[in-house]
């Protein structure tokens, strides 16, 4: 049906047949829609702008707090190596057992298993796996081994997260040296301690985006990579320090002293090449360990070194002009008075020459000499040695010893300071001032790391008074002296013996001693110079030939093999004589026995 | 014109299907390339503790200990040792050793 009314006008442009359409609409409306659509689009913009512009910070912040994931990178710690190479000391993967006490099920039969791998008490287990918490350390530093057991286990609740542990393969014959680091890897004494900004390193972090599955699918600008720990090397020799240790170790408790230290030093650069200390401890289980044990006596303590410090005076004398090797001392009758003071020798020993001096450990002739020195060369011997200074060492702990100002020296301190009273040094100073008799006259400082290049020395005395020195330290070695148990077979040794008494409560205890030895190998071309002193042995023997010169009878020989020094002596071959074919020829009943 | 628009969108819709595949492969890629990093790492500690055993089995005292105990060896002395110097070209003859016989046919069987 058509609609009259709805018919369009032939000159208007037609949009239909429906009246509808044709519909004149007021101008207003449609504007006003314009502007409401406009508006709702200019309102979107904004709230664009906003939200792309304005606030997007916090909208990336929100977003990255529902996606992004922030993973802690560990830094390895540096190894400690020996000279050659060998790990002193180094950091392994280890797991961190803990449990969830919330979600694992009560009553369970696999805690006890739990419990027996762990190495914990069932019922402490038990106690801790019942409390309210959510996070229970179980054990840390666990084996991975142990940790694949743990898993196997398939307890609720259990679970493990990735650590490092520490291992010193060498145990305790460098423990005190090495040192150790706590749970959390921060070094706790001797060289881990020391080194601990050089070993740590720095941990980073990574931010990552996580899929649900856990899988990481993206790297997110901002982490932080990890800066793993350096590796140390050390001047140390593994196998020298271990003969060390074993030797020192046999004597301390031979003799039933209460500690012993030890320390050789390479001749030719002043490289320390070990340091050891007895008694000791295992790093690895720090069981039943004691202030005692940890103690680095070879370098935290000083004491009165008694005769070995006599050659050290003696070649001030020599330096200075004040006496010659023919110099002659009149001994007799065993016993002088110095300043008031009784200097008496275990022996008349008579008329005797400088040699005779270091070989019977006279000291009314060391007095002598003293006497008539001045203070200032002693002085200057003592300081160019390194007595009363820290030794340039990177050890915490390093003593200096003990030695007054020159000032306030009495006569009589000169006097038993010229045989080793009355000052405190340490093992290792010990050591370290021998090495002016062993390189020309030259003395180099003592270090821990090793060496590129040999460094220079420092004259102290001539090399002729060096090699005069060395041919009176030889003379106790060999019979008649006071330390023929530190001569060896094959190499030439020298060196000084040194038995002091120890001061309790104000005055010298005659019944309690420290027994030294120092000494040089090859005599003639010093490679090794060793130091060793027992603190109070009480087991019959008390003398440094007796107590502490078998040690370095026991480790210099295999010390020096091990550095490839060739004999100086001549030494009766005893090889095994080559097989001859002939002398293999067994009988054939027998050699099918043997083969069977 | 029409046409044309349609092929637009088609190449934009193929586009946009191309980001998302790309995108999901890269993830795929990155999430594999982890993996593999991870097990670098792993190798790594892994080669960081055979070191540490190694040394720990190789240590001075262990190999004394087995030395002395298990194989009755000595320690060396300088009166048993050949010190040979670089540049030395006769060396001391070698031990000769025993040479195995060879076991006649007949006698092949062990009884």
């Amino acid at each position: 049906m058509k609609n009259p009314a709805m018919r369009a006008p032939k000159s208007a442009a037609s949009y239909g047949k429906s009246p509808l359409l044709n519909v004149k609409l007021p101008p207003g409306r449609a504007w006003l829609v314009k502007g409401l659509l406009f508006a709702a689009f200019a309102a979107l913009g904004l709230r664009a702008f906003w939200v792309q512009v304005w606030t997007t910070q916090f909208y990336q912040n929100q977003g990255d707090l529902r996606f992004v994931r922030t993973i802690e990178l560990p830094a390895m710690r540096g190894r400690i190596l020996d000279r050659n190479g060998n790990i002193l000391a180094s950091s392994i993967p280890a797991k961190t057992i803990w449990a969830d006490p919330t979600q694992v099920e009560s009553g369970n039969d696999k805690v006890q298993q739990l419990a027996r791998l762990l190495g914990l008490n069932a019922a402490d287990l038990q106690r801790r796996l019942d409390s309210n918490k959510q996070f229970v350390y179980l054990k840390r530093q666990v084996d991975i081994d142990v940790a694949k057991e743990v898993k196997a286990l398939g307890i609720k609740g259990i679970y493990e997260s990735p650590s490092y542990k520490r291992y010193y393969p060498e145990g305790s014959a460098a423990a005190q040296l090495i040192g150790f680091s706590n749970i959390e890897g921060q070094g706790q004494d001797g060289m881990e301690l020391a080194l601990q900004a050089r070993l740590a390193g720095h941990p980073g972090v990574r931010k990552v985006v996580k899929d649900r599955l856990g899988n990481v699918i993206e790297d997110v600008s901002g982490g932080v990579p990890p800066v793993d720990g350096q590796d140390v090397r050390l001047s140390i020799d593994s196998k020298i320090q271990y003969l060390t240790y074993q030797a020192l170790k046999q004597s301390v408790e031979d003799n039933k002293a209460k500690n012993g230290s030890a320390v050789v030093i390479d001749a030719k650069t002043g490289e320390i090449l070990a340091m050891a200390n007895y008694p000791s401890f295992d790093p690895n289980t720090r069981k039943r360990m004691t202030e005692a044990d940890i103690r680095n006596y070879a370098v935290t303590d000083a004491f009165e070194p008694g005769s070995v410090l006599k050659p050290i005076t003696l070649s001030a004398a020599l330096q200075a002009g004040i006496i010659t090797p023919t110099t002659v001392f009149h001994t007799a009758p065993g016993c002088q008075q110095f300043y008031g003071a009784n200097i008496c020798d275990d022996s008349n020993n008579g008329n005797i020459e400088l040699p005779q001096v270091i070989q019977y450990s006279s000291n009314v002739a060391t007095s002598q000499v003293v006497s008539k020195m001045p203070a200032q060369v002693q002085w200057n011997m003592y300081t160019a040695v390194g007595f009363g200074q820290r030794p340039q060492i990177e050890f915490p702990g390093a003593t200096s010893g003990l030695m007054r100002p020159m000032k306030r020296w009495r006569p009589i301190d000169r006097i038993t300071m010229g045989f080793g009273y009355g000052l405190g040094i340490s093992t290792l100073q010990l050591a370290h001032a021998y090495l002016i008799f062993a390189d020309r006259g030259r003395i180099f400082p003592v270090t821990l790391f090793k060496h590129d290049e040999a460094p220079e020395g420092v004259q102290v005395v001539s090399p002729t008074v060096a090699r005069e020195m060395r041919g009176m330290l030889a003379l106790v070695t060999q019979p008649g002296g006071t330390a023929p148990a530190a001569a060896v077979p094959g190499y030439s040794t020298g060196g000084k013996t040194g038995t002091a008494w120890i001061a309790k409560d104000g005055k010298y205890d005659k019944k309690l001693f420290r027994a030294q030895f120092v000494g040089l190998a090859p005599i003639h071309h010093p490679v090794l110079v060793m130091a060793v002193s027992v603190d109070q042995p009480t087991g019959g023997k008390h003398f440094g030939g007796q107590v502490s010169a078998p040690v370095f009878g026991a480790v210099v020989p295999q010390a020096l093999r091990i550095l490839g020094v060739q004999p100086d002596l001549p030494v009766k071959p005893d090889l095994v004589p080559a097989q001859t074919a002939q002398a293999l020829q067994l009988p054939a009943g027998r050699a099918m026995k043997g083969g069977a | 014109m029409t046409r044309i628009n349609f092929l637009l969108l088609f190449v934009v819709v193929l586009c946009a299907m191309s980001v998302v595949r790309a995108q999901y492969q890269g993830r795929r890629t990155f999430a594999a390339l982890d993996v593999a990093q991870q097990r670098a790492e792993q190798l790594q500690m892994d080669k960081d503790r055979l070191q540490v055993e190694y040394r720990a089995m190789s240590a001075p005292g262990r190999i004394e200990r087995i030395a002395r105990t298990q194989l009755d060896m000595r320690p060396i002395t300088a009166a048993r040792t050949i010190f040979v110097h670089e540049g030395q070209v006769t060396l001391p003859p070698l031990p000769v050793m025993p040479q195995s016989q060879p076991k006649p046919a007949s006698q092949g069987a062990r009884r």
